[in-house]
This record gives C-alpha cells, sequence and structure tokens, in this order.
C-alpha cells in the first residue's frame, strides 16, 4: 500500500489536526477541512482514496455532505466519526454508503488496522527460523497486512519479483544468504520494496548504500508493538 | 341508601294492597251474611203471611163446613155419618173446588175420623166420601192428630221427598173433623232462592270485579315491586359484600397510579437527563479524542526517542479511557436499549470474565463457580452488572487489611440461579443502604453515583433481582438473582 490520500473534515480543528497527525505518521498525506461546504470542494477537487467526516457539523452535516460527496463521486469511501449516537443520524449515514462509523474517543491503532484491511498493504517476510516466521505471520495479519512468507534468499528473491510486494520484512542472517545482498538483488531488479531488517544480533548498522527512509532495521527481541511501528514508519514509494 | 325510599314504599304498597284485599272480602262476607239474614227475614214473613193465608182459608172452609152442617143438621156422633154429613161435604166441596181453584197453590183436606185411622173425606175440592182415604203418603199423622184434638194451629213438616209444607188446621167442632190446609213451601222459597242466587252471583261478580281491578291496578305492579325488591335487596347485600374488595381495590389502584406517575417523573427527569448526557458527551468526547489521538502520536514519536516517556503517555491514555468510561455510563444509563438475551454458559462466562478482571493486586478475588450453569441473559448487561459490583466490592476492600478477598459466588438451586460479590470492606449503614440504588447518591471519593442503579436497572431489564445485604463494618453482599423460568436451566 502506498500512503493514502486522506481528507478530514471536522470542525474541531484540535482533533481534526490530531487525526491527521497520526495518519501523517503512518505516511498517509492528508488534507483538512472545518466545514462540510469545504469538505465537498476539496473532495471534488482533490483525488482521495478515503475521507473522515464527523457526523455533527454547523450547517451541513456530516451525513449531508456524505450524501453530496456520494452523489458526485458514488466511489467514494468515506469513514463517519461521532462523539455519541444519533441512531438515525448513523443509519442515514450507513444508507448513503459510508463504510464504517468510529466512536471518539478514536482508537487510533485499531484504525489504522481498518486502513489496512480496506488498502491491503503486501508484507513479504523472509526468515529461516519456522517458529519466528509463523508468530510474525500471525501477528501481521491480525493488523490487516496480507503477508507471504519465504525461508531462503532464492524464494524471497522470485517472491518480491513476481508479485507485487509494498513491504519486505528480512531477517539479516539468513541461513543460505545475508538478508543486505538480498536486497541489493532486488534493487538491482528495480523491485525492492520498502525494507525492515531483523536481526537476532544488537548494534547492527546498515551499510551506507542501504540507508534512507525506506529501509530500517530493528531487534528480533523488541516487542511487537515496536517492529510494527517500525513497519508502518517506513516511507512508502510513491 | 338512596334505595331505601322507594323499598319502604313498595313495602306500603304491598301492605295496602293486602289490606284492601282483606276489607273487600270483609265486605263481601258482611254483604252475603246481610243478604242472607234479610233473605230470611223476608222468608219468615212470607211464610207467617202464609200462614194467615191459610189460617183465613181454613177457618172459612171450617165455618162454612160448620154452618152448612148445621144448617143440615149433621152430629158429628152420628152413627152413620156417611149419610149427613157426606151431602154437607159434597156442598162444601163444590164450593172450595170453585175456590180451591182461585187459590190453586194451596191445597185443602177435610179430615176425620179416629185418631188411630184418620181418614181424608175432602181433598182440594174432591168428595172423597164415603170411601174416605188414608192421609196421603208423608202426611205428619201426628199434625193430624192434633188438628183433631185442637181447635186450630199451625205447623211445618217436610216429606221424605225433600220438600216442605206449612200447615195450617181449623177444627169443625160440630162433625169432629178439621179442615187442613197446606202450602208447598217451595212457592215462597223459589222467587227468594231466586232472589239469593241473584244476589249471590251480583255479589260473587262484584268481588270478582273487585280482585280483577286491584290485581289490574296494582297488584301486578307490587308483585313486579316485590321482585324488584327481593332482586334489589340482593344487589344491596352483593354490593356490601364487594363493597370491601372494592375500596381495597380502589387503593391499590390508587397506589399504582401514584407510582407509574412517579416512574413517569422519572422517566421525563431521565429523558432531560438523557438528552443533557447526549450532548455533553459529544462535547466532551471530542476533546477527549483529540488527546487520545495526539497520545498516539506523541508515543510513536517518542518511542525511540524517550523511552521513559511510555508511563506517562501510559497514565494520561488510562485517564482519558476513565472519562470516557463515566460518559458511557451516563449513557448507559439514560438512553435505556431493550435486552437481547441468549442462552449463556455462565459458569465458563465467568471464569473468563474473572480472568480479564483486573484487580489490584492487594485484593485477591476469589471464585467459587458452581459448572454448567446456564442463563438466557444479555450477556454484555450481565458484563456490566458484574463489573459494576466487582469495582464496588474491590473499592469497599481498599480500606481494609490487605488479604481479605472478594469472593464471587454462582450458585443454583431450584428456584433461582444467583449470582453474589461480597467484600469485607466497610459495609453501608442502614441510611446509605437505603439510599444505596438512588441514581447520583455515591459515598465514593470520585465517581458519579450510577453504578448501582445501572446495576438495578439492567438487572431489572433481563428479568433479575438485585438485593443487598450490608451492616456497617461487615462488608457487604450483593445478590443478583434470576428466578428459574422456562427460559433458564
Amino acid at each position: 500500500m502506498k500512503g493514502l490520500e486522506i481528507l478530514i473534515v471536522d470542525d474541531d480543528r484540535d482533533f481534526a489536526e490530531a487525526l491527521g497527525e497520526a495518519l501523517e505518521l503512518a505516511r498517509h498525506r492528508v488534507t483538512l477541512r472545518f466545514s462540510g461546504a469545504d469538505g465537498i470542494q476539496a473532495f471534488a477537487a482533490g483525488n482521495f482514496d478515503l475521507a473522515f467526516f464527523d457526523v455533527v457539523l454547523p450547517g451541513m452535516s456530516g451525513v449531508e455532505t456524505l450524501a453530496a460527496v456520494r452523489a458526485e463521486k458514488p466511489s467514494a469511501r468515506v469513514i463517519m466519526m461521532t462523539g455519541y449516537s444519533v441512531p438515525e443520524l448513523l443509519e442515514q449515514a450507513r444508507q448513503q454508503g459510508a463504510i464504517d462509523v468510529l466512536y471518539k474517543p478514536l482508537d487510533v491503532e485499531g484504525l489504522l488496522v481498518r486502513l489496512r484491511e480496506l488498502f491491503p498493504e503486501g508484507v513479504l517476510v523472509v526468515d529461516d527460523d519456522p517458529d519466528f516466521l509463523e508468530a510474525i505471520q500471525a501477528m501481521l495479519s491480525s493488523q490487516g497486512y496480507q503477508v507471504s512468507v519465504a525461508r531462503t534468499a532464492e524464494e524471497a528473491i522470485r517472491c518480491a519479483s513476481s508479485h507485487p510486494t509494498d513491504l519486505l520484512l528480512l531477517d539479516v542472517h539468513l541461513a543460505d544468504a545475508n538478508g543486505l545482498d538480498v536486497l541489493r538483488e532486488l534493487e538491482r531488479r528495480g523491485c525492492a520494496p520498502p525494507t525492515l531488517f531483523v536481526t537476532g544480533f544488537d548494534g547492527v548498522d546498515l551499510p551506507h548504500d542501504l540507508s534512507g527512509n525506506q529501509v530500517a532495521i530493528v531487534s528480533k527481541s523488541c516487542s511487537p508493538k515496536a517492529l510494527l511501528r517500525s513497519l508502518q514508519g517506513l516511507e512508502r514509494k510513491s | 341508601m338512596s334505595l331505601d325510599p322507594s323499598i319502604e314504599s313498595a313495602r306500603e304498597l304491598r301492605t295496602g294492597v293486602f289490606r284492601a284485599r282483606v276489607v273487600l272480602f270483609t265486605m263481601a262476607l258482611v254483604a252475603g251474611s246481610a243478604a242472607l239474614i234479610s233473605m230470611f227475614v223476608v222468608y219468615r214473613a212470607a211464610v207467617v203471611e202464609q200462614q194467615a193465608r191459610l189460617q183465613e182459608i181454613a177457618r172459612s172452609q171450617a165455618e162454612l163446613i160448620d154452618a152448612v152442617a148445621r144448617f143440615d143438621d149433621v152430629e158429628s156422633q152420628d152413627a152413620n155419618p156417611a149419610g149427613a154429613w157426606v151431602a154437607t161435604l159434597s156442598q162444601v166441596a163444590d164450593a172450595s173446588a170453585h175456590w180451591h181453584r182461585a187459590d190453586a197453590d194451596v191445597s185443602i183436606l177435610v179430615i176425620g175420623g179416629r185418631p188411630d185411622d184418620i181418614r181424608t173425606h175432602v181433598q182440594d175440592g174432591t168428595l172423597l166420601a164415603p170411601r174416605s182415604t188414608p192421609l196421603p203418603p208423608g202426611f205428619p199423622r201426628a199434625l193430624a192428630a192434633q188438628a183433631l184434638r185442637q181447635r186450630s194451629g199451625a205447623g211445618e213438616y217436610q216429606t221424605s221427598d225433600g220438600s216442605s209444607w206449612l200447615l195450617v188446621h181449623e177444627a169443625i167442632p160440630s162433625l169432629r173433623m178439621a179442615v187442613l190446609v197446606r202450602l208447598d213451601l217451595d212457592v215462597v222459597k223459589r222467587p227468594l232462592r231466586q232472589g239469593l242466587w241473584i244476589s249471590g252471583a251480583a255479589t260473587l261478580v262484584l268481588i270478582a270485579l273487585g280482585v280483577a281491578l286491584l290485581r289490574k291496578t296494582s297488584v301486578r305492579t307490587v308483585e313486579e315491586l316485590g321482585h324488584e325488591l327481593s332482586r334489589r335487596l340482593q344487589v344491596e347485600a352483593e354490593l356490601s359484600k364487594h363493597k370491601e374488595t372494592l375500596e381495597q381495590t380502589v387503593e391499590q389502584r390508587t397506589e399504582e397510579l401514584r407510582r407509574a406517575q412517579a416512574e413517569l417523573l422519572d422517566a421525563a427527569r431521565l429523558a432531560t437527563i438523557g438528552q443533557v448526557t447526549a450532548k455533553v458527551s459529544h462535547e466532551l468526547r471530542n476533546p477527549l479524542g483529540t488527546i487520545r489521538t495526539s497520545l498516539h502520536t506523541l508515543r510513536v514519536r517518542t518511542e525511540t526517542l524517550a523511552p521513559g516517556l511510555g508511563r506517562i503517555l501510559d497514565r494520561t491514555e488510562r485517564n482519558v479511557m476513565r472519562c470516557d468510561r463515566i460518559i458511557e455510563e451516563l449513557l448507559a444509563y439514560t438512553r435505556p436499549r431493550a435486552a437481547i438475551a441468549k442462552k449463556v454458559n455462565v459458569s465458563s462466562w465467568l471464569k473468563e470474565l474473572l480472568d480479564e478482571y483486573q484487580a489490584p493486586s492487594n485484593v485477591p478475588v476469589a471464585r467459587e463457580i458452581e459448572p454448567d450453569v446456564e442463563l438466557s441473559v444479555d450477556a454484555d448487561d450481565l458484563r456490566r452488572i458484574l463489573l459494576n459490583l466487582l469495582n464496588n466490592a474491590v473499592d469497599a476492600s481498599q480500606t481494609q487489611a490487605p488479604g481479605e478477598a472478594v469472593r464471587l459466588c454462582l450458585r443454583r438451586d431450584a428456584a433461582a440461579v444467583e449470582i453474589s460479590v461480597e467484600d469485607h470492606g466497610s459495609g453501608m449503614s442502614k441510611d446509605t443502604l437505603a439510599k444505596a440504588f438512588e441514581p447520583l447518591f455515591s459515598t465514593k471519593g470520585f465517581g458519579i453515583g450510577l453504578g448501582l442503579p445501572i446495576v438495578k436497572e439492567l438487572a431489572e431489564r433481563n428479568g433479575a433481582g438485585v438485593e443487598l445485604f450490608s451492616a456497617e463494618g461487615q462488608g457487604t453482599r450483593a445478590v443478583v438473582r434470576f428466578e428459574r423460568s422456562e427460559g433458564t436451566s
């Protein structure tokens, strides 16, 4: 998944900004608007993958904004947000084709999982330890990623070059090769995805040719959450 | 009470009609008696009158015969009476036959002879002598003998065929014979009997008319009134019988009404609170949302830079969620929804709940769970009920010496399934216990006082009851009791 173009419409500027920051941190591009009318205008002008509308907006309500946006572009994907439930409004929102209704205060982690479900992101995990593979596959799947696995360098190169791969989780020390060499080979073939190296050893630094925003390294002993955040923090290819 | 006048008048009317009947019958009786008496008097007068007439006839006949006999010089002691007095009698008979035709209703006999052989010489103008015949059959011999002995007299007698006769006799001294004049009293009685019949019939007709009139005018009404009266009396009896029941029912209904009104007021108050809560929750959740989302960003951006910040961020987020829970409680209390009951294995469900429940380490939660107890219940409601009760128990136990456990029990008996949460905390005073289920009543330093009201509300809508047992210094036991029905097992 490349970073998404996201429109946020909420009259509560602080909330809109906070949500925008959190989504930008997950490598999405965010546009903020603070009224329904401005939201509709921005949506028509831009090319958004996804929009967040607050249900309660002054003047034109979120549901009305949703209806207007969907009338203009029936494929528009909109998630509604609300501080409290007005059952009739929420029902209307669903009828107008909102793909979700979220309650404030939002659980950002949960939201990111939901986004990965909506916009599937393929992760290729390469490791020669079957237990690690199994554990990491389960964890990433639960976070909405579409996970494929490889145990050898050869398998990894074949898989990454034949299937679209958004992210690569690569063990530095494979049985048959060095993980760094696998990425170098993929770069040579022009199909290197943003990559997170995993190492069992502390204090490993990445060589110069492999440094940058699209590459990072974490320890195998780090928490699953930290690993996830590192994965999300990788700069996506444009 | 308003029935009395009509009942009284019905009674009076009834009595009046009864009296009228009595009077009517008495009058009829008196009239009948008077008629009979007057008839009798008239009859006697007629008899006396007839007697006088008969005496006149008898005397004139006797005088006539006597005179003729004297003229013929006939002696009664004649040895051969058949000679001279027969001739005399023959003359008399001629005269008397003529006379007899004038007074056809009377019968005239001339008799004579010895007392033991009395003979009829002339009968109704017919001369029977000299071969005189015995007295006509049924004729009283004693009277005939008396007539021959005495100068004159009168008497009545009855013959065997039932007819009554008036008889008058007059002696004919010269011939030692007697004239008997008799009259069938039926001649006197017949008109009187007819009169009696007519007057009796008239009386009867009058009585009948009177009775009919009485009936027509009032008897039917009275009988109807009588029926009505007894019906009313019955109704009155029933009414008084049900009076108490009625009063009780009215009291009960009034009480129900009062309660319904109170509930309505509560509901109205709750609806207002609900609107306020909805508004306030929106206003609060927006800034809470901002804080929580910002915390996420802060955490991600500082994770590698300042690991020590994690704990502070955790605390901040924890308290954001605490605010959110308060809002959630307010909404839950003021925005009731219908319970969605499903069959739940409460035993295993409770174990999972307790495993997830994060009690402070100084307050262990003991469990005593009967296996395989099933309930038909809204699991979300039951979760909130038990979390509220557990939180209360844990809070109450904080002040106590460590080690005293909170105990959660699941028990089942024939009548009910009981879930109880027991603590050994400070307990409640009577006043506190009485107010425990009141909304917004709280003894805690924090909290809005909706925990137990929510427990009660949710339990009731799941068909359960909640009871608190508590005494100051002796802890508290809260019991949620699901009465067993077909839905539970």
